[in-house]
Order: structure tokens, then C-alpha cells, then sequence
């Protein structure tokens, strides 16, 4: 061997040996932070419980009984999937035995491993420090946000909608970071298993998801072919499931109910949109107008039972929905007023009255800067803002990612808007899932904006240097 | 090899197991660490904080000086609330270095790094969360248990013994096993079975003058160590109160059994057969280990040998102890589980390494710690888990779970609380004639005498003799010294445990005390000068109290007086205002006048933050204290009346009375007595409601509080 040959290998080895130790302190690394995800994970689920698990989580809201009456039917009989519930919560359930203790557990731990996932997302995509801290420091907060963690300690799709959401959101971040075949799959199966959560989930991805999937994959012209062709077969699939979904539901008459609040609490108030909606074939009476102001569980469900008001539920039951889903476009300027006039009560809410388990008492408090979600119109603008002008810093270096945060930004006020107008009754309620997964998407893009302006200086500052 | 998402998955349950184990560890000791003996040695170090001097001069002590230092470091670590939370903590390092020695006596014989992982964890649930007595507390014997883990620990280090770190390794260990020694001497059997450990793995220094050094440090460093606390304490002139509790107590104990030494050992192999018939799993890892030791010893290295035979030792020693202890409480047997849970470690080792050689490497041992941590919940119950999960849930602040405690105190309880806080402050000495550790400590005061129960006075031994002979030489000398330093303000006698006649102790509160307060469960006396301040006191000048509803008020205030019909009809909330702030000391004679549902006086305090009162009230012939929602204590209005709570005699005779009120409790004294005390909590003023009846209050005075009510000047 020569002297040059020895040196050769012994450089080799010198290098294998640094490789070798960089990847056990890798592995180190990742162990440690695994270690410490659990325990922060037992933490929060430790608080969310509060001494009360198993036994004392007792269950009295009348939808619960709703979800484990669908869960009972099991998902080998047709009637599971024509419930009166979307199957993604009952199929929960049904798994766990319909026990109200494992699902609590279960689903606490779902929503807690979902915003690990998010944070991980956040690690991966962004790729200066102060953003990634930024990113996950807030993913955090909202982690802890008493309005949001509380829904874990019932037995309502709220909890499983937020996990599903976030997952799906961040699915779709990570499909823009690196857009593969692979990670399209998992954000479409993703958001397949968001759509079943709750059938208000459905208007905006079939308003924002479907067609910007289907354009995509005839105009994204420096897109592979094979990620252009299962664009359009996601787009498609994610389309039936919509349908389904919506069919299903209105199969089973559940939207009766909605519709029948509408009429009593938000048209028949309001003369022109009475107008509009008789001549459009509600049929009128003196004892439906006597329900102006009332919900159809009022005055002992007057309205559901009142035998003045048969040809009325016979109209709600049918064309009744179909008419009350036009007006959400027909007079769309009328709602945004009546959304907007509403919003700083429904930012604002705290769901002190949901939380019979006092899980807000063992949480932190919620930060009062907005820091946790936008809980004031005035925050709610400076956080689009503030995103939109994050979207707008990535639009030149990630236009991918740019774009698709910018249609989950879209998606996210239809959201706001279809929750708000699709029942009268417990609003605030229906406005968890889409104030969580604005204020998740809202944090997303903000990052994006930091991530972007940190990049730039350091690119700056590499370029001055060299 | 496995899957590294997989491995992450394990990885993750099993922390998450593991914390939960550790953060419900922490709280439910918390509460469990108060035990006996630990609430004695707080006992001790609450005084010597409160009077100075060594341990042994504020306590009977038959230990070494170590069990009283670290509850001290508890107590300087935290606050008076925080104070077990402190120990919590250190049974949490205690039961985590015995969980280590384990896992290393695993790997020593050639397990595989995860199972001493997964034999770590089931012995840590077992010292913290099991069902054990020993569990979750911190006795002198869980203290000895962890000094012998750590130096076995030391010993078994794979970096202990080379040529920089050898003199300093014996240094370390010489001083634990000098603790443990100094700590209880009977445990010297299971200190040089440790101590052997580290010998056998000197053996391997080549230096002859560095071992020469290490075999000189473990030999004669623990000895200097364990002669330390007679040499400080002499020093310090103080040897007569170290060397009366640590040694002639510890003789006392000894023989007042009355058993030769024939006899402790005849019943120890009884308590022995006993106990392997009740832990059969204890004797399968001990048959188990003796099978294995002789089995595989001539296949052994020297190592392990020095490991078999030390374990064995340390065994045999433990057994030793608790013989020659001659007491076998249940928590004693700490000193037993640490040798025996290092044989099931040793066993599991060997077992592993024997099948391991055959089949290969186990692809599954990644799992083995997540399922020890399942098995464990599963073998020893999950009771005290749940409880701790339960705490920490509920966890927000140190000073928010003693409230939430302090709300569930028993009435009798808040009684001697509020009265004693009249006459004296948080941690001034108080008399107590007792046998329990905990009037102390509930009562948040320090022992006046450094013979916290009346046993030490009256040479009841525990388990044992009682007689004379088993007083302590100096003990009535230093009785007497004590008293002269602390001046207790009051006396505390438990009516389950009356005073013993016809002792010093006696004498002196013959001599000092007055009858306050005679209810169901305690008895308060007052030093004749608190006495008199609380019971008869400076009436100070008449005065005219004014009613809440002014001119539309029913009462009738005239000058040092008012009254209020039978059955007026007016609200409640028609009060007569007797002061609007604390620290005061309104007296006079009152009348009750009994309408058709009785007499119901009350006098409340009013805080202005909250909504709910704080009360003592006069119902037709009892008095009582409460709130508005709860009844804390009720007794007759006359101590000398028969206890009867369910005759509601009326009462139709004209009392003195007094409501004393201090800046942090009111008492309602009748006719010269006590009868009714509260503790305030904000309130800031005086009232008087009629619930029922009528009433006539006459010279009325207002004076000023007791002296040491705490409303200063």
C-alpha cells in the first residue's frame, strides 16, 4: 500500500466514522424528542381528564345519544351509512365499543398526537429556525386553547373534526412543500376522513378543494403526468364522497331540523326573505308566522308537532333545503352582514357553557393578545392580514405551497360562512371546527411569511459575506 | 431489526407510561409520604427551626442525624405548604437509584440494556406506587436502602475504577455505606455486603499503591464516617441529648421486648416462614437465585461472583435487621425488597444470557420495557396511580391543594386551630399531652418540649415494656428547659388520652394553665395570662351598636344595649352592626328570647371579597361554629351541660358573653368558657342576625383583643 493509498483510507474511515456518529446523534436526538412529545402528550391529556377518567364523563347532550344511536347500527348495515350522522365519528365509536371512557381517551389523544404531527409538519416544511419555533410555539397555544381542547371530554364529532381537519390541513402543507403522488394520497384520504367528520365540512372543499384539484391537473403544466392524472381521479373521489355525504344526510331528514330553524329564527324575521322563500313554494299560515323568532325546538317542538304546520315540514323535509341552500348564494350579501353583525360573539366565545367538565380550569388560559386565534373582527383581520401577506412573501420562492395555503385560507371562510348559515341554532357550537382550522391555517401562512423573510436574510447575509 | 417508525411508536407508549407512573408517584406521595415517622421527624425539624440547636436537643432521636437532614432540606427547599411535595421528590430519586441498581445488576450478569430497563420500571412502580407500606414513603430505611443502592451503583460503574476515578469511587462509596451505618447500626451486615461489592472490583487496579489506598479508603472511611455524629455532637457539647437518642433509646428499644437472643431468633424464623408463605413470589426469587448461584458458579466470572455473593450477603443482612429489630413494622421490610428485587434482576439476567446464546437476539426487547410497565400496573394494581393521576389533574398551585385540604379540616379541628391562633402564631410552641405526631402539624405549631408524645415521659416503649426504667436520665431536666425556653401559650389535651396525674409534666400545667375550652374530642388550656385576656379580659368602655337598616330597622338600640322582638318578622339581613373591623373584643349579657322555632343568634363575619360568612352562632342551648352553608362544631353552651345534640332545650336564662376576635380567628366565650371558635379568612367586620326568636343584648362593652391575637401593638 502507498503512502497515498493509506491516506486515502484512513480519510475514508475518518469519514464513515463521522457519518456513523452524526446519524447515532440523530437517532439520539429523535429519541429525546419522541421522549419528551410523550410526556407533553400525557400532560395535556392528564389535564384535559382532570381526575374525572373513566367514570365521571357522563354524556347528556342530546346529539350524543344521536352518535351512539348511528354507532349502534354497526358499519355492516346500510343503515350506518344513511344515519342521521356522518360516518367518521360513529365508526370512532363502533371501534371502541360505543364505551364513552375509551372514546374520550381515544380521541384526547388523537387530537393531542394531531398537533405533534402538525408541529413535525412545521419542523419539515419550514426551514429556518425562528419559523419552525415560531410555527410550533403556536401550534402549541392552540393545542391549549380551552375553547377548542374542551370538546375532547364529550361525546361529539367536535374533537374528531378538529384532529381530521388538522391532519388534513397539514397532509395538504406537505403535499405543497413536495408534491408526490404518495403525499397527494394521504392528503386526499386525509380530507376524505375530514368529509365524513361532520356534513358542514362538505361546501368548502367541494367549493375550494374539488375545483382547484381538477384545474391544477389540466393546467399545471410542470407537473408530472402521473401527479396531474391523480389529481383528477382525487378530485373526482373527493367529489363523490362529498355527494355522499350530502345525499346520506339529506336521505335521512336530519336537515329538516336546520332548515326549520332558519325559517323560524333568521327569514321569517326579515319580510323580503319571507317573500323570496314563499314565492319560491314555502307555504305560508298564521300559525308558521306565529313561530317567527322560534327554533323547531321551542315551545315544546311546536313547530315539529303542530298539526297547522304538516304542509310546512312536508316543505322543509324536500325542496325546503334545496331553496335555503340557494339563498345562501341568492342573498349571500344579507348573511355576511348578519355573519359580520354576529362575529365578535361568536370570536369571542369562550364555550364556557360546554364545558361541564371544567377543562378550561386546568388549562392555561387562553393567551388574551390572539395569540391563540383570532377572538375579536379586529383580530380575525390583522390575522388575514398578516397571512395573506406571509402568502404573499412565498409566493415567489414556494409558489406551490403558496397557492395551496392560499386556497385552505379561501376554504376556511367559506367554512366560516356555511357554518354560520346552515343552522340557527347553536352557532357557536358549529363554529369550533372552523375557528380551529382557520387559526391553524391563519398560523401556517403566517410562519410561511416569517420562514420567507428569514430565508431572504440569510441569503443576503451569506451573499454579503461571500 | 425493527422497524425505526415502530421502535418510535414503543418508544413513545412507554415514555408515556413511564411519566405518568412518575407524575402520579409524585402526587399521590405527597400525601402518602405523611406518614408516622416522617411527621415525627418534621415534628423535629420544624422546632429546630423555630428554636435553634442541634436535632437532637428539639427531638427523641434514635437514628443517625442523616433522616433529620435531608427532612430539613425539605423544609429549606420549599414552603410550609410545599414541604412534601419536597419529599415526594426525593422518594421519586430514592426509588429511581434502587430502580437503577437493578437494571444494572441486569446488564452486570449480561442481560440486555432494555430488559434492566424493563426491571427498572416494575421496581420503581414498585417503591412508589405500590401497595407496599414501604411504598411512596420516605423512612430512615428507604433513606438506607437508596444510600446502598447509590454505592452499588458506584461500585458497578463501568468507568468507577480506572486510575483517575478509582480513590474517588472508594471515597463515595466508603462515605454512603458510612451514612448508612451512622444512620441504623443494625444495618452494617448489609453495608459491608455492599462494601464487598466494591472490594472485589478493586481488585482489578494494577497501581499496588492506588489499591493499596482504595482498600484502606473502604475500609476505614465508612468507620470514621459512622464515628462522625458522636464527634460532631461531643464537639458541639452536646453529646448527652445525641447519645441518649441514638444509643440509649436504641437500647431501651432493644430490651424492652424482653426477649433473649435465643428468642428473637426462634420468633424470627417464625416471622420468616410467615412471610414466604404470604409472598410466595418473594421465595420463588430467592430459591431461584440460591439454585442459580450454585448452579452457575463455577461458569461465573469474578464479578459476577462478587455480585451473587454480595446480593446474598446484603439478603442475609436485611434479614438480620429485621430480626434483631425484633418489631417488623410493615414499612421495615424496604430494607428486605432492595436485595430481593436485585436476585429477581440477577435471575432475569442469567436467563436472558443462557436463552439469548441459544436462539440469538431478540428482535421484541424494544417492547419488553412498554410491557414490565403494563404487567406492573396489572401485578401491583393501579390504585395509587390512579389517585396520583387524579391529584395531578387537579394540581394548580401548592397553595390552592392545602386550601382545598384545609376545607375538608374537621370541625373539632378548626376549633383548636382558631383558638390557638387567639393566643399565639403560626409555628409558636404549643403543650400537647399526645401520642400521635400530627396536632403539630395540623395545628401548624412546633412541639414546646422536645418529647413530642407522652410515651417518651412515660417510658412506653413502641412494642415493648413500659416502666420507669425506660425514661430517658435527663428527661424531666430537660423538660424543664425546654419550658422555661418556650413558655407554650397553650395546652392541648386530647380527651381519648387525659393528662396523666402525678407527673412533672402534670405539675407544670397545674401549675401554668387555666381551663379555655372542654369539647367532645380536645381540651384547651390557656397560660393564665391568655387565659385571662381571652376568657374575662379589658371590657373596655359601653358602647351603642347601630342596626343595618337604620331608621327601618325593628332592633332597638339603646345605650349598651339593644334588643329585637320575638318573631319581629324582619329579614335577616336586618343585622345590628357590632364592628366594622377585626381585632376586637365586644362582650355584654344577652337574653334569648325563644319564638315557635327556637333561638337562633348568630354572629357574623363579613367578608367583603365573598359572598358567604364565616359564623358563630348560639342555638337554644348549643353553640356552634360554620359558614353559611356548613356546621364546623357544635357543643352545649356550658361544658359542665351533658352532650346531647338531639334535645333542643330552650334556653331562658341571661349569659355573659364575649365574641373575641383576633386578626386571624374569633372565639365565642359564654359565661367564662369557650365555646365556639373560628378561623377568618378576609372578613373584615361584626354583625349580629336573628334567625329565630327574639333577643336582648345589655352592657354591651367593646375592648380591646387578646395580646397575641396577632393584631399587634
Amino acid at each position: 500500500m502507498t503512502v497515498h493509498e493509506h491516506s486515502d483510507h484512513t480519510v475514508a474511515h475518518e469519514a464513515d466514522a463521522q457519518t456513523a456518529s452524526r446519524r447515532r446523534d440523530q437517532l439520539l436526538i429523535s429519541e429525546i424528542t419522541v421522549a419528551f412529545t410523550a410526556i407533553a402528550v400525557m400532560l395535556f391529556m392528564l389535564r384535559v381528564f382532570g381526575g374525572l377518567w373513566p367514570r365521571s364523563f357522563k354524556i347528556f347532550f342530546p346529539d350524543s345519544f344521536s352518535f351512539l344511536n348511528a354507532a349502534r347500527h354497526t358499519p355492516f348495515s346500510p343503515a350506518f351509512y344513511a344515519a342521521e350522522r356522518p360516518i367518521a365519528f360513529p365508526t370512532l365509536l363502533f371501534l371502541l365499543g360505543r364505551s364513552t371512557a375509551l372514546t374520550i381517551f381515544v380521541q384526547t389523544a388523537l387530537y393531542a398526537l394531531a398537533f405533534v404531527f402538525a408541529a413535525r409538519t412545521a419542523w419539515m416544511v419550514l426551514r429556518h429556525h425562528v419559523a419552525r419555533v415560531a410555527g410550533i410555539a403556536a401550534l402549541c397555544v392552540l393545542a391549549l386553547e380551552p375553547r377548542f381542547a374542551l370538546w375532547n371530554s364529550h361525546i361529539l364529532s367536535e374533537s374528531i373534526g378538529m384532529t381530521l381537519s388538522l391532519m388534513s390541513v397539514m397532509l395538504w402543507w406537505r403535499f405543497s412543500a413536495q408534491p408526490t403522488v404518495v403525499r397527494l394520497r394521504w392528503a386526499s384520504l386525509a380530507t376524505i376522513a375530514w368529509l365524513t367528520a361532520r356534513d358542514s365540512n362538505v361546501p368548502p372543499w367541494a367549493a375550494v378543494g374539488v375545483p382547484a384539484l381538477l384545474l391544477a391537473s389540466f393546467w399545471w403544466r410542470s407537473a408530472d403526468r402521473d401527479l396531474r392524472l391523480a389529481m383528477r381521479r382525487w378530485a373526482v373521489v373527493t367529489l363523490v364522497v362529498c355527494l355522499g355525504v350530502t345525499f346520506t344526510q339529506a336521505a335521512n331528514g336530519r336537515n329538516r331540523y336546520a332548515t326549520m330553524n332558519n325559517v323560524g329564527q333568521r327569514v321569517l324575521p326579515h319580510k323580503n326573505l319571507t317573500k323570496w322563500f314563499v314565492d319560491q313554494g314555502m307555504p305560508m299560515s298564521d300559525a308558521l308566522l306565529e313561530r317567527t323568532g322560534s327554533s323547531s325546538f321551542d315551545d315544546e317542538w311546536k313547530m315539529l308537532e303542530s298539526e297547522d304546520l304538516v304542509e310546512f315540514r312536508a316543505w322543509a323535509r324536500g325542496p325546503g333545503q334545496r331553496e335555503m341552500l340557494m339563498s345562501y348564494g341568492r342573498f349571500a350579501p344579507h348573511w355576511v352582514r348578519s355573519l359580520n353583525a354576529d362575529l365578535p360573539v361568536l370570536l369571542a366565545s369562550t364555550h364556557g357553557e360546554y364545558d361541564a367538565f371544567h377543562v378550561a380550569a386546568r388549562l392555561p388560559k387562553a393567551p388574551s393578545n390572539q395569540l391563540g386565534g383570532p377572538t375579536t373582527p379586529f383580530g380575525l383581520l390583522i390575522w388575514t392580514l398578516a397571512a395573506v401577506g406571509g402568502i404573499a412573501l412565498a409566493i415567489r420562492q414556494r409558489r406551490v405551497q403558496a397557492v395551496v395555503l392560499l386556497l385552505l385560507l379561501a376554504s376556511t371562510f367559506v367554512d366560516l360562512y356555511m357554518a354560520y348559515v346552515g343552522d340557527s341554532v347553536e352557532v357557536q357550537r358549529h363554529m369550533v371546527g372552523p375557528l380551529s382550522r382557520m387559526a391553524v391555517i391563519l398560523v401556517m401562512c403566517t410562519v410561511l411569511g416569517v420562514d420567507s423573510i428569514a430565508m431572504a436574510l440569510r441569503q443576503r447575509r451569506g451573499s454579503v459575506a461571500s | 431489526m425493527i422497524n425505526r417508525y415502530w421502535r418510535r411508536t414503543i418508544l413513545f407508549i412507554t415514555v408515556f407510561i413511564v411519566a405518568a407512573f412518575v407524575v402520579a408517584a409524585f402526587f399521590d406521595n405527597e400525601f402518602r409520604s405523611r406518614s408516622w415517622d416522617p411527621q415525627q421527624m418534621r415534628d423535629y425539624v420544624e422546632r429546630t427551626i423555630r428554636f435553634g440547636g442541634t436535632f437532637y436537643e428539639n427531638g427523641l432521636l434514635n437514628k443517625g442525624p442523616l433522616e433529620p437532614v435531608v427532612y430539613r432540606l425539605a423544609a429549606a427547599l420549599t414552603s410550609w405548604e410545599g414541604f412534601w411535595y419536597a419529599i415526594s421528590f426525593f422518594i421519586l430519586i430514592v426509588s429511581g437509584v434502587v430502580a437503577w441498581a437493578a437494571s444494572r445488576a441486569t446488564q452486570v450478569v449480561g442481560g440486555h440494556r432494555l430488559l434492566g430497563a424493563a426491571l427498572g420500571i416494575g421496581v420503581f412502580f414498585h417503591f412508589t406506587l405500590g401497595k407496599a407500606d414501604y411504598a411512596g414513603v420516605l423512612y430512615s430505611r428507604n433513606m438506607i436502602v437508596g444510600l446502598l443502592a447509590a454505592a452499588w451503583l458506584v461500585a458497578l460503574a463501568p468507568k468507577a475504577w480506572t486510575t483517575e476515578r478509582a480513590w474517588r469511587s472508594s471515597i463515595v462509596i466508603a462515605v454512603l455505606l458510612g451514612l448508612t451505618t451512622q444512620t441504623l447500626l443494625v444495618s452494617a451486615i448489609a453495608a459491608v455486603a455492599v462494601g464487598l461489592l466494591a472490594w472485589s472490583e478493586i481488585n482489578d487496579i494494577f497501581d499496588d499503591a492506588l489499591y493499596r489506598k482504595c482498600r484502606r479508603t473502604l475500609v476505614v472511611a465508612p468507620a470514621l464516617v459512622t464515628l462522625a455524629a458522636p464527634v460532631y455532637y461531643a464537639a458541639r457539647g452536646r453529646f448527652d441529648e445525641f447519645w441518649s437518642g441514638w444509643w440509649t433509646y436504641a437500647l431501651y428499644q432493644n430490651s424492652a421486648t424482653g426477649r433473649s437472643l435465643a428468642n428473637q431468633l426462634t420468633y424470627g424464623r417464625e416471622v420468616i416462614l410467615r412471610y414466604y408463605r404470604t409472598w410466595p413470589v418473594s421465595f420463588v426469587i430467592v430459591v431461584t437465585f440460591v439454585v442459580m448461584t450454585i448452579a452457575l458458579w463455577r461458569t461465573l466470572e469474578r464479578r459476577e461472583r462478587a455480585v451473587h455473593l454480595s446480593i446474598s450477603l446484603w439478603f442475609v443482612g436485611a434479614w438480620v435487621e429485621l430480626v434483631l429489630g425484633q418489631r417488623y413494622s410493615s414499612h421495615y421490610f424496604a430494607v428486605l425488597a432492595v436485595p430481593t428485587a436485585l436476585m429477581a434482576a440477577v435471575v432475569v439476567g442469567h436467563i436472558y444470557r443462557l436463552v439469548q446464546r441459544e436462539r440469538g437476539d431478540f428482535r421484541s426487547v424494544i417492547a419488553w420495557p412498554l410491557i414490565a410497565s403494563v404487567l406492573t400496573v396489572a401485578a401491583w394494581g393501579g390504585q395509587h396511580l390512579d389517585l396520583g393521576l387524579q391529584a395531578a389533574s387537579k394540581f394548580t398551585s401548592v397553595h390552592q391543594a392545602a386550601a382545598a385540604r384545609a376545607a375538608n379540616t374537621p370541625g373539632n379541628e378548626r376549633t383548636v386551630r382558631a383558638t390557638l391562633d387567639l393566643v399565639s402564631q403560626a409555628d409558636d410552641p404549643l403543650l400537647t399531652w399526645t401520642e400521635f405526631p400530627w396536632p403539630y402539624l395540623n395545628f401548624r405549631r412546633v412541639s414546646a418540649t422536645r418529647f413530642i408524645w407522652k410515651s417518651f415521659m412515660l417510658g412506653q416503649i413502641y412494642f415493648g415494656r413500659t416502666g420507669p426504667q425506660y425514661v430517658l436520665p435527663k428527661t424531666w431536666q430537660w423538660f424543664a428547659e425546654d419550658m422555661r425556653e418556650a413558655k407554650p401559650a397553650a395546652f392541648l389535651e386530647e380527651t381519648a388520652l387525659p393528662l396523666t396525674p402525678e407527673t412533672p409534666f402534670a405539675e407544670y400545667v397545674a401549675a401554668n394553665f387555666d381551663l379555655a375550652y372542654a369539647g367532645p374530642n380536645y381540651n384547651i388550656y390557656l397560660r393564665h395570662d391568655q387565659a385571662a385576656a381571652v376568657l374575662f379580659g379589658d371590657r373596655g368602655d359601653l358602647f351603642s351598636p347601630s342596626a343595618a337598616f337604620g331608621d327601618a330597622s325593628k332592633w332597638k338600640v339603646n345605650a349598651a344595649g339593644a334588643s329585637l322582638a320575638i318573631d319581629s318578622g324582619t329579614p335577616v339581613e336586618d343585622a345590628l352592626q357590632l364592628s366594622a373591623s377585626l381585632c376586637t373584643r365586644i362582650s355584654g349579657t344577652y337574653l334569648a328570647q325563644p319564638g315557635a322555632a327556637g333561638s337562633f343568634l348568630s354572629f357574623r363575619f363579613d367578608n367583603p371579597a365573598a359572598t358567604s360568612h364565616m359564623r358563630l352562632n348560639i342555638v337554644d342551648s348549643r353553640a356552634m361554629s360554620g359558614s353559611d352553608t356548613t356546621v364546623f362544631e357544635s357543643v352545649p353552651l356550658s361544658s359542665v351541660t351533658s352532650d346531647d345534640a338531639e334535645s333542643e332545650v330552650t334556653d331562658l336564662v341571661p349569659h355573659d358573653f364575649a365574641v373575641v376576635v383576633g386578626s386571624m380567628s374569633a372565639a365565642l366565650v359564654i359565661d367564662g368558657e369557650i365555646r365556639a371558635a373560628v378561623r377568618l379568612d378576609g372578613e373584615t367586620s361584626v354583625s349580629l342576625e336573628v334567625r329565630n326568636g327574639g333577643v336582648v343584648l345589655s352592657d354591651l362593652h367593646v375592648g380591646p383583643p387578646p395580646p397575641n391575637s396577632g393584631c399587634g401593638g
